[in-house]
């Protein structure tokens, strides 16, 4: 009997320490990410309003050069701007196919389409990157007449798109199949096709799930450095056109890392981005519960 | 059941301990006592730095821990010059390879010492149907004005043949040892990508490293770049023409002052380099590696006449 109860007690506090441990983590990874971003306008007096404002990205990387400038906003705009066109090109076909595999053809979809598209997931971002750099920019080089390659928003557009339907679609996959039936044979007990069905009942009622899918596949697409710095020109320009190049915020972190020695300006405002990555991850994450919690008050 | 899960998690436990303990012991192992005998103790050798020396380190690596019988690990990584000068500034590596002086680099780190390996020239490279064009190799003056945007097609370049055909223009990022030499040696002018010419143009093109810029080229029309020699023996070369007469791009005219655009290949460490790294590069700087260096398209340091030294300070 004593010691069914020390066991007990050893895994839930095993289980209770770890639990903390991993909290910590994530707090200390925030306040670390913290300390350095914020260094760019406490210590090296770099202008917040120039950071989020201006367009010049030109700082110092060594201790003596002149000062240079900040200005991010081609790197949020340019992440901006690839993350909503991926979005908008994905969600269409993301949200036809969770329809296709829980309602129309849902034993076709339980066995070859959900595994088809979860092994989507587990290719590596290089992998789409290395195909999009080698065959996607060609073809778009190609099909626009642009003499200088094919890197655009467009590319990564198209990229960061494929990448993420399979998350959009596997979860909202999984809200569609997780309305209750009564649902459905209420709404064929009232005399109506399928269609009629699938509008107006179970797409509006597993809205809060899509809604969460496509958070998480924008939270995805956000993040995304390697394959975009691959397709997408790693110009210091905002993009106007679809056929625009430009950078993001994760391509300059990762194409800037370890130039430049730490306590420059180069680094620090890298860090800094890093940190508006993190803060803007969070968002999405809130974004994601709340709509989560809504969906449960409007189910009840 | 749940007995001798306790005791295999407990043997896992001890056993990664152990390991981490070993490995953990051998990088602390004294220094001092390795320089006496000829057995080197098993601390491992990294290098970071310039993607342009790596392959030449990278090829002496086997034959280094033939020679010495090192058991250690040697890790020559890239990064680009900038990279591998802060990495060893920051104490990060133990070598940091670079294209460039510190100063070049346009760095203010003071106490680092310089041992330079061998020479490397950068070329200029071409698309094969510009190189078709261009019989007599293309003047310095052409080369600063195409990077400053002055020209756009090649038609206007003088040589070229009125070859009609967009320039695509390839450069690499801000802290590369080998855009640094083309920009001191060469152009004499610091690329500045933000600057409005190069933001709103798409015939500026970045290239991330040297095996990008090779596709680039070689699937590309009208498309020219910088890219030292090693890398740049598949692509197609021009002369430059410094203001007397076309030179091409080899050690010959290196070492005899013609061809400018080319720099010593540094590797740097910051205060004593342990035991290990000291051989390392003593090896690397020896007579028996020097076959290795002329083979894989690097020029000797010895062999630079004492005018082309100069004019390289």
């Amino acid at each position: 009997m004593k010691a069914d109860f020390k066991k007990e007690n050893a895994g839930r506090i095993a289980v209770t320490v770890i639990g903390f441990c991993i909290i910590a983590l994530t707090l200390a990874i925030f306040l670390f990410l913290l300390n350095k971003g914020v260094q760019t306008f406490t210590d090296l007096k770099y202008s917040v309003l120039d950071f989020f404002t201006g367009t010049n990205w030109s700082p110092a990387s060594s201790a003596g050069e002149p000062k240079g400038s900040v200005g991010s906003l081609v790197f949020i705009a340019g992440s901006v701007e690839v993350s909503g066109l991926a979005l908008l090109i994905a969600t269409p076909f993301a949200v036809a196919s969770a329809v296709f595999m829980s309602e129309i053809a849902p034993a076709l979809g339980r066995r070859v389409f959900q595994p088809a598209v979860e092994m989507f997931v587990g290719i590596p971002s290089v992998v789409y990157g290395w195909i999009g750099f080698r065959v996607l920019c060609p073809f778009i080089a190609k099909v626009f007449h642009m003499p200088f390659g094919g890197e655009s928003l467009l590319a990564a557009g198209i990229v960061l798109a494929v990448m993420i339907y399979p998350t959009i679609t596997t979860v909202s996959a999984d809200a569609v199949r997780c309305l209750p039936d009564e649902y459905r044979e209420a709404s064929y007990g009232l005399g109506s096709t399928r269609w009629q069905m699938i509008r107006h009942i179970s797409l509006p009622a597993s809205l809060p799930g899509i809604l969460t899918g496509i958070v998480l596949g924008l939270a995805r697409a956000f993040g995304e450095a390697l394959a975009v710095s691959m397709v997408i020109g790693m110009k210091y320009r905002i993009p106007v056109s679809l056929l625009s190049r430009t950078s993001t915020l994760t391509t300059q972190i990762a194409n800037q890392m370890g130039t430049a020695p730490d306590k420059t300006g180069q680094t620090d405002s890298l860090w800094t981005m890093g940190l508006l990555l993190f803060v803007i991850s969070f968002l999405f994450i809130l974004l994601i519960r709340l709509i989560g919690r809504t969906g449960k008050e409007n189910r009840q | 059941m749940k007995k001798s899960m306790g005791t295999l998690v407990a043997a896992v436990l001890v056993a990664a301990s152990l390991l981490t303990g070993c490995s953990g012991n051998s990088g602390g192992s004294s220094s001092s006592a390795a320089s006496a005998g000829k057995k080197l103790d098993a601390q491992s050798i990294t290098a970071s730095g310039s993607t342009a020396l790596q392959p030449l380190l990278t090829k002496a690596v086997p034959l280094f821990k033939a020679k010495k019988s090192f058991s250690g690990s040697v890790n020559i990584n890239g990064g680009g010059s900038g990279t591998g000068l802060s990495d060893v500034e920051e104490g990060t590596v133990g070598i940091g390879d670079s294209d460039v002086t510190v100063a070049q680099a346009g760095k203010s780190f003071s106490d680092l010492t310089d041992h330079a390996v061998c020479t490397v020239a950068v070329a200029v490279v071409v698309s094969p149907d510009v190189a078709a064009h261009f019989g007599n190799g293309i003047s310095l003056d052409s080369l600063k004005k195409i990077y400053a945007g002055a020209y756009t097609n090649w038609k206007q370049v003088p040589g070229s043949g009125n070859y009609d055909q967009a320039i695509m223009i390839c450069y690499r990022k801000a802290g590369s040892g080998t855009r640094t030499l083309f920009e001191t040696f060469g152009t004499g002018v610091k690329f500045n990508e933000n600057a409005d010419y190069v933001k709103n143009s798409d015939a500026f093109v970045y290239t991330n490293a040297s095996s990008d810029l090779q596709s680039k080229i070689g699937g590309s029309q009208g498309a020219v770049g910088y890219e030292t020699l090693p890398y740049a023996k598949e692509m197609k070369r021009l002369s430059i023409d410094f203001g007397s007469g076309a030179v091409p791009c080899d050690y010959d005219h290196v070492d005899n002052g013609s061809y400018k655009i080319w720099g010593y290949e540094h590797m740097y460490t910051k205060g004593t380099p342990t035991a290990s790294v000291q051989s390392f590069i003593d090896f690397v700087t020896s007579k028996d590696f020097e076959q290795t260096i002329l083979d894989s398209g690097y020029g000797l340091a010895s062999n630079v006449s004492a005018s082309a030294a100069a004019s390289h300070k």
